[in-house]
């Protein structure tokens, strides 16, 4: 029986070592994975955290940038589109300008036709003169020619006139077109870029609250693991209980051989203690282990449990939120793109304004230069209005039969006077459509600048933020990779832990086997002690083996110490404090 | 990061004691037996020892008292962590200079709230 029971303790301890270290290591691992895991994965969290929300080289920075500068792009529009309606003001403005040359020219027209009735009357009273009137009769004819050729003049200046308030006209349609365009340009940004930063702000939150989540997820499998790490401790108890029996056998599982009438007794009676404190033992490391299987496979139910949910839980993101992790950053920003391309195109069309605008302006300008150098024409004939004036009163003071066309004169004189300064009136007129004209360019000049300025300002921003998003891409897989390693790493200790839970089995059987030992024996025993009690008259026998009472103090679970002490009939009132209780001094 | 020094014969409560520790942030060293466990406290700072009773070499008694004879460890906090419960044994433990008795099978939260408190 003792070879027999060494055996079994022997092969259990073993088992039991082999089993709980394997456990031990396999779990410690397992621990050492999710942490090394977990501290990977915290820190790519971390650092995706940091990456959009801190710092200047940041992904929410950047988006922030380009929202600027896309809102100054759309204010420069708004203020395009003010300037255009200012410059559209203007041109109106220049309208009654131009309005006031041609009434100017309608005035010297009006003079000269006065003059050529005044000339004719001139002349009438010169022929009335007869010979007196002769030299006024050249007077009267220049008169009357030069009044001819201002009628003329001012028709050449309304038709120039005519041609720049048509190019006048076709400037400002031109830039009406243009404030159309500037509005859906605007509008055009406004759906196409301004809307979609909150769908990349929202999109950059469900990221780190996706992380967050994952990594809370991960983080809550330390409780399963620990839990299995906590029963470990268990094997040392059940290590020591087994290891008192192993006490015994050496020291009092004596051979047959040197069992004698005398000692007969005290050796059954050894046997069944011994039989009986085994069976106390195995039962409750039985009892032990079972709860254990149970604890473990509970736990690592719940690994699998919580691995499966974190697994099915990066799925359903990467199914449901595929567009978002794998194209949605790329089309988002492909939408910006494409809004910039459609951008640009509107912008370069408006290049084209511009040169339709430039040579109008230019050909605008021709017209102008060459109204004034017609009108510059009207003071030759003024100055000759003024020479004949001057030669008709030396006439009149020749001859007394001229005095009646003094008055002429007079009135001639003050025709002059009038389309003289109806002629410097639109010399005024000139210089300030020139100096519209020039503000107009200016202005317009200043516009395209801004505009191609807020554009390549705003084509590096999207690409710094292209860039950025690739980032976020990268530490989202990252980081998801890192879960996913963990997952891998749990799994593959899982499944080698539940392979060891069968050694635990083989364990159980052993322990059956002393259990089955150990009832068989101790009731032969105390069969033959109560044969050999009654053969003497006796009723107990107690064992008085001092090398045993020893022995059961060296045990080391204080528990087991009892129940030996008990079972042998030692005192045992000793006091104790309860099993997982915590004393401080 | 505060250091503790934990003793046990027993492969596994080391293992399982080192993870748990390490997982709080504590840094951990291991030794065997009562022997290694002396030598490396007087080598070595820390800030608490945790110890078995029962062990090989020297058991965790004898340990407390050799490392209380040491001029750096007079007053680190030492946990027993054993399968002991006897009164006896524990007036044995606090004469030796134990600063607190704890009998498995022990919770980690108990444990955990026992650390912090004597570490304090």
């Amino acid at each position: 029986m003792k070879e027999r029971l060494q055996n079994i303790i022997k092969k259990s301890q073993n088992l039991l070592e082999e089993v709980y270290v394997e456990l031990g290591t396999n779990y410690g691992n397992v621990t050492k994975t999710v942490e090394d895991c977990l501290k990977e994965s915290k820190s790519l969290v971390e650092q995706f955290k940091q990456r959009i929300s801190t710092g200047e080289n940041n992904i929410l920075h950047s988006v922030k940038e380009i929202e600027n500068n896309v809102g100054d792009v759309v204010e420069g529009f708004w203020t395009i589109e003010q300037d255009l309606d200012n410059l559209v003001q203007v041109f109106s403005q220049s309208f009654v300008v131009v309005e006031d040359i041609e009434k100017n020219i309608s005035k010297i027209k009006d003079s000269s036709e006065l003059m050529e009735v005044v000339a004719l009357n001139a002349m009438v009273v010169a022929i009335k003169s007869g010979k007196n009137g002769g030299g006024f009769t050249f007077v009267s004819e220049s008169l009357k020619n030069n009044a001819t050729a201002t009628i003329k003049l001012t028709d050449d200046v309304l038709g120039r006139g005519e041609m720049v308030r048509d190019e006048f006209e076709s400037l400002q349609e031109i830039l009406k077109g243009l404030i159309v365009k500037s509005k859906n340009l605007n509008e055009l940004i406004e759906k196409n870029i301004t809307g979609r930063f909150y769908e990349l702000y929202q999109m950059i939150e469900e990221f780190v609250d996706f992380l967050e989540n994952l990594y809370a997820d991960a983080v809550a499998i330390r409780k399963p693991v620990y839990a299995i790490m906590q029963n470990l401790q268990y094997q040392d108890i059940l290590r020591q209980s087994v290891e008192h029996v192993d006490m015994f056998l050496q020291h009092f599982f004596e051979p047959k051989d040197f069992v004698n009438d005398d000692n007969l007794l005290d050796f059954l009676a050894t046997k069944e203690f011994i039989c009986d404190f085994s069976l106390i033992v195995f039962n409750e490391a039985k009892m032990q282990v079972q709860t254990n299987v149970h604890d473990f496979n509970e736990a690592l139910g719940d690994i699998d449990a919580r691995i499966e949910n974190l697994n099915s839980k990066g799925d359903a993101y990467l199914k449901t939120h595929k567009s978002v992790t794998a194209s949605g950053v790329s089309s988002l920003i492909q939408s910006f793109s494409d809004s910039l391309k459609v951008l640009l195109e509107e912008i370069k069309k408006t290049d084209n304004i511009k040169e339709i605008i430039e040579s109008k302006e230019q050909n605008l300008f021709r017209n102008m230069k060459l109204l004034q150098e017609k009108n510059n024409e009207f003071f030759g004939l003024i100055k000759v209005f003024r020479n004949i004036i001057v030669l008709g009163r030396i006439e009149i003071s020749k001859h007394e039969a001229l005095k009646d066309v003094d008055n002429s004169i007079d009135n001639i004189e003050a025709v002059t006077d009038i389309v003289e300064s109806a002629v410097k009136e639109i010399s005024e007129c000139y210089e300030q459509i020139t100096f519209t004209d020039t503000k107009v360019r200016d202005q317009l000049e200043k516009l395209f600048l801004e505009n191609s300025l807020f554009v390549e300002k705003l084509n590096k921003d999207i690409g710094i933020l292209y860039e950025y998003m690739s980032q976020v891409r990268s530490m989202l897989f990252n980081s998801l990779g890192g879960f996913e390693d963990l997952e891998h790493k749990i799994v593959a200790n899982v499944d080698k832990s539940k392979s060891d839970m069968n050694s635990l089995d083989k364990y159980l059987a052993t322990i059956e086997d002393g259990i089955t030992l150990c009832s068989v024996e101790k009731s032969l025993a105390y069969k033959q002690k109560k044969d050999i009690l009654n053969s003497r008259g006796l009723s107990e026998w107690i064992v008085h083996n001092e090398e045993m009472h020893k022995l059961i103090e060296k045990f080391t679970v204080y528990r087991h110490r009892e129940q030996a002490k008990f079972l042998s009939g030692i005192d045992h009132s000793g006091s104790s404090v309860a099993e997982g209780s915590v004393s401080l001094f | 990061m505060k250091k503790i020094l934990v003793v046990d014969d027993s492969s596994v409560i080391r293992m399982s004691l080192e993870f748990f520790l390490k997982e709080n942030d504590f840094d951990v060293v291991l030794a065997e037996d009562g022997a290694q466990g002396a030598t490396k406290a007087e080598a070595e700072k820390f800030n608490l020892i945790i110890t078995d009773i029962n062990m090989p070499n020297m058991n965790g008694i004898d340990m407390i008292s050799k490392i209380r004879t040491q001029d750096a460890n007079k007053f680190v906090p030492i946990l027993v962590l054993t399968t002991e419960s006897d009164s006896e044994m524990l007036k044995k433990g606090k004469e030796a200079g134990a600063t607190g008795w704890i009998v498995k099978p022990f919770t980690n939260e108990d444990l955990l709230a026992t650390v912090q408190k004597v570490i304090k």
